[in-house]
């Protein structure tokens, strides 16, 4: 998707939270959705750690990766995360400190969080607009957020009888909903009824032929914003060029309409 | 898979035109239902032992695992569309295997919770029936095994019979495959042994009954026999030259074989035709293998019993098995028959 | 023994009643063959004449269909011995059975015959007949004049044996052709009938019958009284059965061996695949029967080509060891077509080989006309090209299509040859598949919109067609002049826009000759796809404009 398209396209504009959502459609940060929702404040901290680190690395993606080769970018991605992450850990251990007992190694390996640094590695937010960057980032952050409470919202009463730390009265408990397999299972339950979701958004929305990639209307806008690539430009530039002469072609064509309708007319 | 039709639109079928559909007299008289209609039959009889030992509890046990997976599967198959075929039985030997493995005290809301998982997780999302990569069984009760792990391992006396209503008030006495993990030896006669008569899963401990059944299903050819035979020798050599409690070999083969679930899940949980193998030599050794794990997970593991994870475990690797088994035969071929032409 | 462990399926035969009736013949017309010579005694004539009246009464043999005598050529000297095949290993077929038990002279003269023919001896030629382990109560006694091998095991046992008859160098022939080749010889018969079992639910009195060829199943069926309406009729076997889904449209061919027809309608009722693996442990080929069903089904290329999907022959036993009752025997072959037809990949290289060579037709003008452009020889050849060939063969002027059609027909006439035309159609459909920037020479924009493009509105494309026959109805200079004007405004219609390319690159050269290049456009519209034939001719129109827009052409292509 490029960015012109999601520019015309108010829908695509906040991908990342529900429709491109990074850990539901893209896959990404799994470990975390897994681990963490332990608890919702296990969940509460590594969505903001990950807002914290996204941030600065879709920034810093935005602005500064030309500089950057392309072996290193990875490399300096997860450096400035890192370097996020250590403040951020200050002061969220003076508001949770038991927390990060639970989530031991995994905070630190949000330095390395696949759902920052894969799309922060993608031509979306590489060289794109700084506003546009923070953008994603936020929208990206919220979507990995709300997958991790929505988690977490059903294995904490479930496993530990609680609810952001407060105990809840709950009907049935079953402590292996602390296990990781059942995060696993819950996720991909979650993954379905999203998938599903979008399947039954995009058929309703294809009805109404808005918000869509697909649509005539973006499709036509994307034919007149010349396209980086070869093979597009190309493409783009005949087309145009057709089009430049079917126009002219029915300018021409006027005073045969009459005729062509009687024919037609004839022929039905 | 979508292509089965239910039973009562089969005689709604105009009997005037032509089909391309193969009648029945051309076809062997096997039904895949009638297969898993086989191992249901297998293991009614373990339940009749249960209800012998156990009065009517183990009855509405089994009805609750029953009917848990039974309608699991339905409303599954409505969800995803495919064509409801209510007298497909496969859920019904998923429900009764894990009625099987549970003690006959067992509160009815374990096994409901093992079979809606086992149906719910491993089987329908995989595809459904036919489909599934794991014994749906054998996660189910795992899951239960995970969850519940002090209820599922403790188990009635037998001749204490219980009713299906009403509280569980009969002491539970820990089974012979947690006294063999402390590292002693269970004090039964090997008479009882044989016949069922201790503390133990309410269908796991007949050992007669369970091979009179075993002949049954090798002679109906629904279970295929390499499996069992790997599964059971590799466990009997390997408790034969590793006794893990101070008696002869043999007698640690007679301990470890009869206690907990070992018999049980060679006949009815490795024997899965979904999950198992095809090729011959695939399945030895895949038994061999279930047999050595479960042997395994009972010295090294968390729990007194580990047939359920061997069996998982195994279930992940029997494509491999069977690739491996199906290229060395089509290399032998070839390299055969390239022998053969250059002796032309 | 060894026929308990090698696999195969072991199904009830239910042949008797048939087997013991005598042959049933349908007529008492034989066909005399006034080319063979008469001959009365198997010493009088040579291997080499028994091959040629084999050749001349066209006998076929019914176990694959291929020409006796051909079969017979191929073996000569090679041969190491020579067998009637009756073994009829399948439920209900009894039509080679039968011959050994009522027409057993005539299958031991034709044996003796082939004996010669090929050079072998006497004690070499022997008849397979199919002793199963559900034997069947009829006595075949080996005798003087034909020696009989009993041969042992499981469905499929043909295969087998004659696997290791190839091997070993013994050539089997159907016993029917035995009887044709013993009728031809000596009675100077042709083969116009073939041996078949009539049987199945619906028949009340199965028997063997001698039908002629050509005869519609119908016909067959009724000749032996259907009790009931049969759901099920399949024919040349019943484990390896094709369907017959409409009898009046399929005939009695040489390898028919058995007519069939079922009533019952419990018919196998399609159940999930279990797993068991039974179809593995029944094939006769030791083939992994339930991995390449699966992949076939799935369409897995790369996991049906480790497999050894070329071995299947079909023979059945997977199907009927199957417990869920599904079809293996079509999915498997679906699995080796999709493989013998290849991956994508390799379409486009066999149809990027079939443009660099184009028709023999297009040779001469296609390269010219593409080097002259400047464009890699690899693309297609112009269809103007084709239409110039088209031009004086197919005299019929294509139908230009209605104003309201988006296609308009140019339906190459009859006599060009639909097959060619289509070819041609076929292979400017991949053409268009193609990208965008092909680089061929495509001068003449087309009327039709194949793979339809987005960028080009349908009402324009009317308007255009509608335009370029009030063209037409002009007279030809009217229609010169036009033609030039048209000539930007045509070119937009090409659907693949490579024109624009190339007319940007040929302008100099179109502008020379426009309406040469414009009046082209009917002409290729005209010889473009046949799929859709539906507008009227207008010849009188086109034929004196086409004249000039060859010459035109010709000028064109000679800048």
């Amino acid at each position: 998707m490029s960015s012109s398209t999601q520019k015309n396209n108010l829908f695509h504009r906040f991908d990342g939270v529900l429709w491109g959502n990074p850990v539901l459609a893209l896959g990404l940060g799994v470990p975390f959705a897994v681990i963490a929702t332990v608890s919702m404040r296990s969940a509460a901290v590594l969505a903001a750690a990950m807002l914290c680190t996204a941030v600065p690395v879709f920034l810093v993606a935005s602005l500064c990766a030309r500089y950057i080769p392309q072996w290193l970018r990875a490399v300096v991605y997860s450096l400035v995360s890192a370097a996020a992450l250590i403040p951020l850990r200050a002061l969220l251990f003076s508001l949770f400190p038991a927390v990060f007992d639970t989530l031991g190694v995994y905070y630190a390996l949000m330095a390395l969080n696949p759902a920052v640094m894969i799309p922060a590695l993608s031509h979306r937010v590489t060289g794109e607009k700084p506003g546009f960057a923070l953008l994603n980032a936020l929208c990206y952050s919220l979507g990995f957020a709300l997958v991790l409470f929505g988690i977490a919202l059903i294995r904490e009463p479930v496993g530990s009888g609680t609810i952001w730390g407060h105990p809840v009265e709950i009907p049935f408990q079953l402590a292996p909903a602390q296990y990781p397999f059942f995060g696993f299972i819950l996720l991909g339950y979650f993954a379905a009824v999203y998938q599903f979701l979008e399947r039954l958004f995009v058929l309703v929305a294809r009805k109404r032929g808005r918000f869509l990639k697909n649509s005539k209307k973006s499709r036509r806008e994307e034919e007149k914003i010349p396209d980086s690539g070869s093979q597009k430009e190309q493409k783009k530039k005949l087309t145009w060029f057709k089009r430049n002469q079917e126009e002219q072609a029915e300018e021409q064509t006027g005073h045969n309409d009459t005729e062509g309708i009687t024919k037609k007319q004839l022929d039905k | 898979m979508k292509e089965f039709i239910p039973i009562s639109k089969a005689h709604k079928t105009p009997k005037r035109s032509l089909t391309n559909r193969k009648p029945l007299i051309l076809l062997s008289k096997d039904s895949s239902n009638a297969m898993m209609g086989d191992v249901v039959i297998a293991m009614l009889p373990l339940l009749v032992m249960a209800c012998y030992f156990y009065g009517t509890r183990p009855l509405m046990v089994a009805l609750w695992s029953v009917a848990a997976c039974k309608l699991a599967d339905s409303v599954c198959c409505l969800i995803a569309r495919h064509k409801l075929m209510l007298g497909d039985l496969s859920p019904m030997v998923t429900g009764l295997v894990i009625a099987m493995l549970l003690p006959a005290s067992v509160p009815y809301y374990i096994p409901v919770a093992a079979g809606l998982f086992a149906i719910l997780v491993v089987k329908q999302p995989f595809g459904g029936t036919g489909n599934n990569l794991f014994n749906p069984a054998a996660a189910g009760f795992a899951f239960a095994a995970v969850c519940w792990p002090q209820t599922i391992f403790r188990y009635p006396q037998p001749m204490e019979r219980m009713e299906a209503a009403g509280p569980v008030t009969v002491r539970l006495l820990e089974g012979s495959a947690y006294t063999l993990k402390l590292g002693g030896i269970p004090s039964i006669d090997w008479q009882e042994l044989l016949l069922g008569n201790f503390a133990g899963p309410m269908g796991a401990t007949h050992i007669l009954v369970m091979a009179t059944c075993l002949i049954f299903l090798l002679a109906r050819k629904t279970a295929d026999w390499r499996i069992p035979l790997g599964f059971i020798s590799v466990a009997a050599v390997f408790s034969f030259f590793f006794a893990r409690i101070p008696t002869s070999p043999l007698n640690s083969i007679y301990f470890e074989l009869f206690s907990g679930s070992v018999i049980f899940t060679a006949i009815y949980m490795v024997t899965d035709p979904v999950t198992a193998p095809k090729t011959g030599w695939g399945r030895f050794v895949y038994g061999g293998l279930a047999g050595l794990l479960t042997m395994l997970f009972r010295y090294y593991g968390g729990f007194e019993q580990g047939g359920m994870f061997a069996v998982l475990v195994c279930n992940a690797l029997s494509f491999s098995l069977d690739r491996c088994f199906i290229s060395a035969k089509e290399s032998v071929r070839r390299v055969y028959g390239e022998l053969v032409n250059a002796k032309k | 023994m060894i026929s308990i462990l090698r696999r195969g399926i072991k199904p009830e035969q239910k042949k008797e009643p048939a087997l013991n009736r005598d042959i049933q013949v349908f007529t008492e017309n034989v066909a005399i063959s006034r080319l063979i010579p008469e001959t009365k005694d198997i010493d009088s004539i040579s291997p080499e004449k028994i091959i040629e009246i084999a050749r001349i009464a066209e006998i076929a043999d019914e176990l694959d269909g291929k020409p006796l005598w051909e079969k017979l050529e191929s073996s000569r000297g090679k041969a190491s011995g020579v067998a009637a095949d009756a073994l009829d290993d399948e439920p209900y077929l009894s039509s080679r059975l039968v011959l050994i038990l009522q027409r057993r002279e005539d299958v031991a003269s034709g044996l003796r015959l082939c004996g010669k023919a090929l050079g072998v001896e006497a004690d070499k030629q022997f008849a397979a007949v199919f002793h199963s382990l559900i034997a069947f109560s009829t006595k075949i006694p080996d005798g003087e004049d034909m020696r009989i091998r009993r041969l042992n095991g499981k469905y499929p046992i043909d295969l087998a044996e004659r696997e290791k008859g190839e091997r070993s160098g013994v050539l089997y022939i159907g016993a029917g052709a035995m009887v044709h080749l013993h009728r031809a010889v000596f009675e100077m018969r042709r083969q116009t009938t073939a041996f078949v079992t009539l049987a199945g639910d619906c028949v009340s009195a199965p028997f063997n019958a001698e039908l002629p060829l050509g005869m519609p199943l119908k016909r067959a069926l009724e000749f032996c009284g259907l009790s009931e309406e049969p759901t099920y009729i399949c024919t040349n076997g019943s484990l390896t059965a094709s369907p017959v889904l409409d009898p009046e449209s399929a005939f009695v061919e040489v390898d028919t061996k058995a007519i069939l027809a079922f009533h019952r309608y419990d018919h196998a009722q399609p159940a999930p695949c279990i797993g068991c693996g039974r179809c593995m442990e029944v094939c006769p080929q030791q083939l992994p029967v339930f991995y390449l069903y699966q992949a076939s089904l799935h369409k897995q290329l790369s996991l049906l080509r480790r497999m050894g999907y070329e071995r299947c022959y079909g023979c059945g036993a997977c199907t009927y060891a199957c417990p869920s009752h599904l079809d293996l025997v079509p999915m498997l072959r679906q699995g080796k077509e999709l493989v013998s037809a290849g991956l994508p990949e390799d379409l486009i290289q066999q149809s990027r080989e079939t443009q660099e060579q184009p028709e023999p037709a297009q040779e001469a003008e296609a390269p010219e006309e593409v080097n002259a452009a400047g464009t890699p020889p690899s693309e297609v050849p112009e269809p103007v090209t084709v239409e110039d060939v088209k031009e004086p063969v197919g005299a019929v002027p294509t139908p230009e299509s209605a104003g309201g059609e988006q296609e308009p027909v140019p339906a190459v006439p009859e006599e060009v040859g639909g097959e060619e035309a289509e070819e041609i159609a076929a292979m400017r459909e991949t053409q268009f598949g193609r990208e965008v920037l092909s680089t061929a020479e495509n001068p003449e924009p087309e009327e039709t919109e194949q793979p339809p493009n987005k960028d080009i509105d349908r009402d324009q494309m009317k308007k255009r067609s509608k335009k370029r026959q009030s063209e037409k109805k002009q007279s030809p200079e009217k229609g010169e002049r036009a033609a030039s004007e048209t000539s930007p405004r045509a070119s937009q219609k090409d659907v693949e826009s490579a024109a624009g390319a190339a007319r940007t690159r040929k302008a100099p050269a179109r502008k020379d000759a426009p309406s040469g290049g414009a009046k082209a456009t009917p002409k290729k519209a005209a010889a473009r796809p046949v799929s859709s034939r539906k507008a009227a001719p207008k010849a009188p129109v086109k034929r004196p404009s086409r004249g000039t827009q060859a010459k035109e052409k010709q000028e064109v292509k000679k800048p």
